[in-house]
């Protein structure tokens, strides 16, 4: 991870009145998986047509190994894109799809042959050269959309929702077939997605973009653990709300008023007075049962409950009406609680992620 | 059973009247009616030994072929652009390209005569051809207009990405996918030219097309050359749609060949 491969500077775009993308600022690094995250509309795919050529910002800088984009056409670029409908062509056997870009170049035929070949190895679909487009799975077409792109050996490789199409099971085999693709050519991906867990499991980073703005860059763990904006805490993962005022700060710990108890918070900034906005993770909340010595906490009652797979949902209910949820996962005792049980909650200092209201 | 009759008299209904003035066209006697005394040639030799029916055949075949290759052109590029229009426009466009259908082509004919006397064109095979032009875009347009709007864009902007220019994407892209449907409205285009009659009537010079003169023949006596003229005519058309099908078949099969040797290689 040396280097900057792609640099966007003060990149805006707008399509008449509507402004898509203000003033984007991103360094891409050599090699890393780079995800723009975000909500439909949010302007990330925009981003990534004006990086493949297809869109033109209106205003910035676009560098791809440090020389300007600006009004280079597409196929002058150093970059390939895998569809978001893959977009192979119907009239081309897998064969041919995957040669397209290097006949255009004028490679010679002996070597095409060989590069396809060690392509279509890498894609695991060596078998499959003289299929036609339309006798491919959803999956298959992937493979070869990657492989189309791959062979040119772009310094970057655009995906844009590549798994969109697909259905669960093949998309997380797909997710793990990405990153061993990206481990065994070394490609710089910048990969569109609107799917959280995708961009957690796959990214070195993940850039998270709403209404055409950067919201956070980060790693996945990052912007988990540590988001910078309600938006942020909201869109990767569950999470609870929870208003709060400072009391008094001493030291690493501020004393906070959550409307039905005070509670400490980590005080990095804050000062007493400040209103404040708590993020709690569903599965930092520990349940206990109320009158055990183990666990303080706030009383609450169990409203509802759901499984999802290995873990427990319990969605409880505190004494000022507020519901948390939370979250445990299941272990050979199976559910510990049953619909309207009391219970006692409470949370780490450290899992109270301070946000400005 | 009541529905395979059905089916049987409307192929009879449809193809009846073809056939039997196919039949008629080898009969060696100058009757046009039952009994049939026996097969010839003599009506094809009659048709051939008239200089005005061939004249007018060679005629038609050259404004059906020279108007269907204007109107190729001419439609496929408004059918793209049609494509790639949005909204109102789209509809707009897509309205007034259709209208023309409905005119009659009385209409038509009137006002392409007086159209041709404002310029000063003479009446000839190329004020046919123009007007022939005019009465095809429309049903070329619509024939294909429907496979062009659901053309995917991004199978451009991916043949773009893997470098190919503007011209290059829709060279190797573009043009083999809606090929057999250009073909398609052509072969269609084509019989509209051929058989054209009432425009043609209004813009014909002292040159005429295959129908006109038939028609001109039948109005003095009806020989059974007509027949054989008529009959000349269904095979031409015939013969453009079978030529066009077995060149689809060619290249399905070339390609077929071609996959082989594809597959062989990345075997290898």
């Amino acid at each position: 991870m040396t280097g900057t491969i792609v640099h966007l500077g003060a990149i805006t775009k707008s399509f008449g009145p509507v402004k898509a993308l203000h003033e984007i600022s991103l360094d891409v690094r050599q090699g890393e998986i780079l995800t723009l995250l975000g909500p439909s509309g949010c302007g990330k795919t925009t981003l990534m047509r004006i990086i493949a050529g297809f869109e033109d910002p209106t205003t910035g800088q676009i560098e791809i190994n440090g020389t300007s984009m600006r009004g280079v056409p597409p196929e002058r670029r150093p970059v390939n894109m895998v569809f978001q409908r893959y977009a192979l062509f119907p009239h081309l056997d897998v064969f041919d799809n995957i040669a397209f870009g290097l006949r255009i170049k004028k490679v010679p035929k002996e070597q095409i042959r060989t590069e396809v070949k060690k392509i279509l190895e890498l894609v695991q679909m060596q078998d499959l050269a003289d299929r036609w487009i339309n006798q491919l799975s959803g999956g298959q077409s992937q493979r070869v959309a990657l492989a189309r792109a791959l062979v040119n050996q772009p310094a970057v490789l655009l995906l844009d929702e590549p798994l969109a199409a697909l259905d669960l099971k093949i998309r997380q085999h797909m997710l793990t077939e990405l990153k061993r693709i990206h481990t065994e050519t070394g490609t710089t991906f910048i990969y569109v997605t609107h799917d959280q867990d995708e961009a957690m499991m796959l990214s070195d980073r993940i850039v998270l973009m709403n209404k055409g703005r950067i919201e956070q860059i980060g790693s996945p763990e990052e912007l988990y653990a540590s988001p910078a904006s309600l938006f942020a805490a909201q869109f990767l993962g569950d999470t609870n709300f929870l208003d709060a005022r400072v009391v008094s700060v001493d030291g690493t710990t501020a004393r906070s008023d959550i409307g039905i108890a005070v509670i400490d918070i980590p005080s990095k900034g804050l000062a007493a007075g400040d209103a404040v906005k708590l993020s709690v993770r569903p599965e930092t909340i520990v349940l206990g049962s109320p009158g055990s010595a183990s666990a303080p906490g706030l009383a609450g009652l169990v409203k509802d409950f759901a499984f999802i797979g290995n873990r427990i949902v319990y969605w409880v209910t505190l004494t000022n009406g507020e519901t948390l949820r939370c979250q445990e996962a299941r272990t050979v005792q199976g559910q510990r609680f049953q619909k309207q049980a009391a219970v006692t909650v409470s949370w780490p200092v450290e899992a109270n992620v301070v946000l400005k209201g | 059973m009541l529905l395979r009759a059905y089916v049987w008299f409307y192929v009879a209904v449809l193809f009846g009247p073809l056939a039997l003035i196919v039949l008629f066209s080898f009969h060696s006697s100058p009757a046009q009616t039952f009994p049939f005394e026996g097969l010839s040639l003599r009506w094809y030799q009659a048709f051939f030994d008239n200089p005005v029916l061939v004249a007018s055949l060679k005629n038609s075949l050259l404004v059906a072929s020279v108007s269907t290759l204007l109107t190729t052109v001419i439609g496929s590029m408004a059918a793209l652009a049609l494509a790639r229009l949005q909204g109102r426009m789209r509809e707009a466009f897509g309205y007034i390209t259709f209208a023309p259908i409905a005119l009659p082509g009385l209409f038509i004919g009137i006002s392409l005569l007086t159209l041709f006397s404002q310029v000063g064109l003479e009446r000839s095979l190329l004020t046919v051809t123009l007007a022939h032009v005019l009465i095809m875009l429309p049903f070329f347009i619509e024939a294909c207009r429907s496979r062009l709007e659901y053309f995917d864009l991004s199978l451009e902007e991916a043949a773009r990405d893997l470098g190919a220019s503007a011209w290059q994407s829709f060279r190797l892209v573009t043009l083999p996918i809606i090929a057999p449907t250009l073909i398609a409205a052509g072969i269609l285009s084509f019989t509209i030219s051929f058989d054209e009659v009432i425009v043609t009537i209004f813009t014909s010079g002292a040159e005429t097309t295959l129908p006109i003169a038939i028609w001109s023949m039948m109005r003095q006596a009806m020989t059974p050359a007509i027949n054989a003229a008529s009959v000349l005519a269904l095979s031409c058309v015939v013969l453009v749609i079978v030529a066009f099908a077995a060149l689809g078949w060619l290249r399905q099969r070339s390609k077929l060949a071609g996959r082989k040797t594809n597959g062989q290689k990345a075997a290898a």
